[in-house]
C-alpha cells in the first residue's frame, strides 16, 4: 500500500509522468485514507484528477467494476476535499498579505515562514493542505509585543513562548503565530544559538525577499532550508513528522540553488544537524527521487530508514503513529526504550534531554536494586522509596 | 432564474460535477452529477446569466434533436432540481 501511495505522490506532484499502479476500490480508500494522515489530500487529488478515464467506475457498471477501478462517490469526495483545500488557502493568502501590510506599516519587517511560503513552490499552490500561519516579524520581542499591544492583536501579549506570541483569532478561525525570532530552533542550546545567529544573517536585518504575487514575503531559501531541516528534526523529537513536510523540504531543493545548498552543506557540522540531514535525503530520495546533486549531504540508509517508518506509521506531525501500549509493564519498557535510544541514533546533538532522562532512568534502575532486592520485586519500573 | 455564483462544473472520472468553490465546498457538503447534456445546459444557463425555462429549452432544442416539448419537460424538471438543491435561485421581484 505504502508503494502504492508514494507512485500517487510522484505522480501528482509530476515527479513521475505516468501512475502505472492499478489498485483496487478497497486500495482507492486506503489511499484515500493515507492522503488524509499525512495532510496531502489536495496534493494527491492533483493526480487523481490526471487520471484516464478507465481508472474510475464507470457510470452505468451498477457497481460490477467496482472492484477495480476508483469508486466514484470517493472521486468525488475527493474533489470536494480539493476545493476546500483551495478555498482555505486563498483564505490564508489573503490573511497573510493583511497581516504582512499591518506590520509593516507599523514599521516591522516582516516574512512569512513554512505555509503559505512554501505552498508558492507547489506545481499547483493551492493543492498544498495549509496549517496555521507563521509570520516572523523583525524588532524582538519587547517591540513585537509594543506592537501587538497597540494594535490589540495578541491573546496575551505578556505571555508568550521563547520565540513567538499567539494572535487573537478572527471570524476565519485561522490561526496565526507572530515569531519575533527567525526559528523555533534546535533543541540543544549551543546549536541553537549558533542557528538562530546563522538564520538572522541570512534574514539580512530582519528583510525577506521582494513582495510575492500573492502580497507577502517569502524568505531567501536558504533561510528555508537551514530552518525547516531544523524544524523537521525537532519535529521527530518531539511530535512527529509527516509526508507533508517532506514533499515542502523536497520543493525547497528543487527550487534552491547550488549555492543555497552548499551553504547550508557547510554549516551541518556546526548547526547539529548532519545525521538528522542525512536520513532526510535518503527518505527524499526513496519517496520522491531526489536525484543526488541536489542533496546537501550523503544520504544515510539506516536513520533513512527508520525515519521512513516513523513518517509512514504516523501520519501528520505524528497524530496517528502507534501508541504506547496500555497492557504489560515489559512492553512499556521495551517501546520506551526503542523510542528513546532511536531518537537518540538519529540526531545525537538534538537529543540532549533524552539522553539525560535515558541516563537518569538507568541510574535510578540501578541504584534502587537494594531497595528492589528488600521488597522483593522484580519491577522494571523506579521504585517509590 | 439564475445560476447562484460560487459555483462550478468539474469532470470528476469522466463525470459532471457541480460542486461549490472554495470553503463553501464544506458548507454546502454535497456534489451534484450531471449528465452530459445537463453539463451542456449548466453551461448554457451560466452563459445566459438570466434565464427562464423557455430561453434553455430553445437553445436545447438547437444543439440536440429534441421536440420542443420534450425539452420543456427536461428543462423545467432539471432547473426545478436546481432550484430545490440550492446552486440555482429565482429572480428577485421588485415592485
Amino acid at each position: 500500500m505504502d508503494n502504492h501511495f508514494l507512485a500517487l505522490l510522484r505522480f501528482s506532484l509530476g515527479i513521475d509522468r505516468e501512475f502505472n499502479s492499478r489498485p483496487t476500490a478497497g486500495e482507492w480508500a486506503q489511499l484515500y485514507e493515507q492522503s488524509l494522515r499525512q495532510s496531502l489530500v489536495g496534493v494527491t487529488y492533483e493526480g487523481v484528477s490526471r487520471l484516464p478515464e478507465d481508472c474510475f467506475e464507470p457510470a452505468a457498471s451498477g457497481g460490477a467494476d467496482a472492484q477495480t477501478h476508483l469508486p466514484q462517490l470517493l472521486a468525488l469526495q475527493w474533489a470536494n476535499d480539493a476545493e476546500v483545500i483551495a478555498g482555505l488557502n486563498d483564505l490564508q493568502n489573503r490573511k497573510a498579505a493583511r497581516l504582512t501590510a499591518r506590520f509593516e506599516e507599523q514599521g516591522h519587517r516582516t516574512v512569512i515562514l513554512k505555509g503559505q511560503a512554501n505552498a508558492l513552490l507547489y506545481p499547483n499552490p493551492l493543492s498544498r493542505q495549509p496549517g496555521d500561519i507563521d509570520i516572523y516579524v523583525d524588532g524582538g520581542r519587547e517591540r513585537v509585543a509594543a506592537t501587538l499591544r497597540r494594535l490589540g492583536m495578541a491573546e496575551d501579549p505578556d505571555s508568550h513562548s521563547e520565540h513567538h506570541f499567539h494572535l487573537i483569532p478572527d471570524a476565519d478561525g485561522i490561526e496565526v503565530e507572530v515569531h519575533y525570532k527567525p526559528s523555533s530552533g534546535n533543541l540543544n542550546a549551543i546549536t541553537n544559538q549558533r542557528l538562530q545567529a546563522y538564520l538572522m544573517q541570512l534574514l539580512g536585518g530582519g528583510g525577506g525577499t521582494a513582495l510575492c504575487d500573492a502580497g507577502f514575503r517569502v524568505p531567501p531559501l536558504a533561510f528555508a532550508l537551514a530552518m525547516q531541516l531544523s524544524h523537521i528534526c525537532r519535529h521527530v523529537m518531539e511530535w512527529g513528522l509527516g509526508l507533508r513536510q517532506i514533499v515542502d523540504y523536497y520543493f525547497l531543493l528543487r527550487t534552491s540553488t547550488d549555492d543555497d545548498r552548499r551553504q547550508l552543506a557547510a554549516r551541518l557540522k556546526e548547526l547539529g544537524l548532519r545525521p538528522a540531514a542525512a536520513a532526510l535525503m535518503w527518505v527524499l530520495a526513496e519517496t520522491l527521487h531526489l536525484p543526488k546533486e541536489l542533496m546537501v549531504t550523503a544520504p544515510d540508509r539506516w536513520r533513512g530508514r527508520w525515519l521512513l517508518g516513523r513518517l509512514l506509521d504516523g501520519g501528520n506531525f505524528g497524530w496517528y503513529g502507534t501508541r504506547i501500549p496500555s497492557h504489560g509493564a515489559w512492553r512499556r519498557f521495551a517501546f520506551g526504550r526503542r523510542q528513546a535510544f532511536g531518537l537518540i541514533w538519529f540526531c545525537p546533538k538534538e537529543a540532549q534531554k533524552i539522553k539525560r532522562e535515558e541516563l537518569q532512568y538507568w541510574r535510578t534502575l540501578f541504584v534502587t536494586i537494594p531497595l528492589r532486592i528488600k521488597q522483593r520485586k522484580l519491577s522494571i519500573s523506579v521504585p517509590k522509596k | 432564474m439564475r445560476i447562484k455564483t460560487g459555483f462550478t462544473l468539474r469532470r470528476v472520472g469522466g463525470q459532471y460535477t457541480v460542486m461549490a468553490q472554495g470553503t463553501a465546498a464544506a458548507r454546502f457538503g454535497r456534489v451534484l452529477q450531471l449528465s452530459e447534456s445537463a453539463a451542456w445546459l449548466w453551461q448554457e444557463a451560466q452563459q445566459q446569466g438570466d434565464f427562464t425555462v423557455e430561453s434553455l429549452a430553445e437553445a436545447l432544442c438547437q444543439e440536440y434533436d429534441i421536440t420542443p416539448e420534450n425539452a420543456l419537460a427536461d428543462v423545467a424538471e432539471l432547473t426545478a432540481q436546481w432550484l430545490q438543491v440550492g446552486v440555482a435561485q429565482e429572480d428577485c421581484m421588485i415592485n
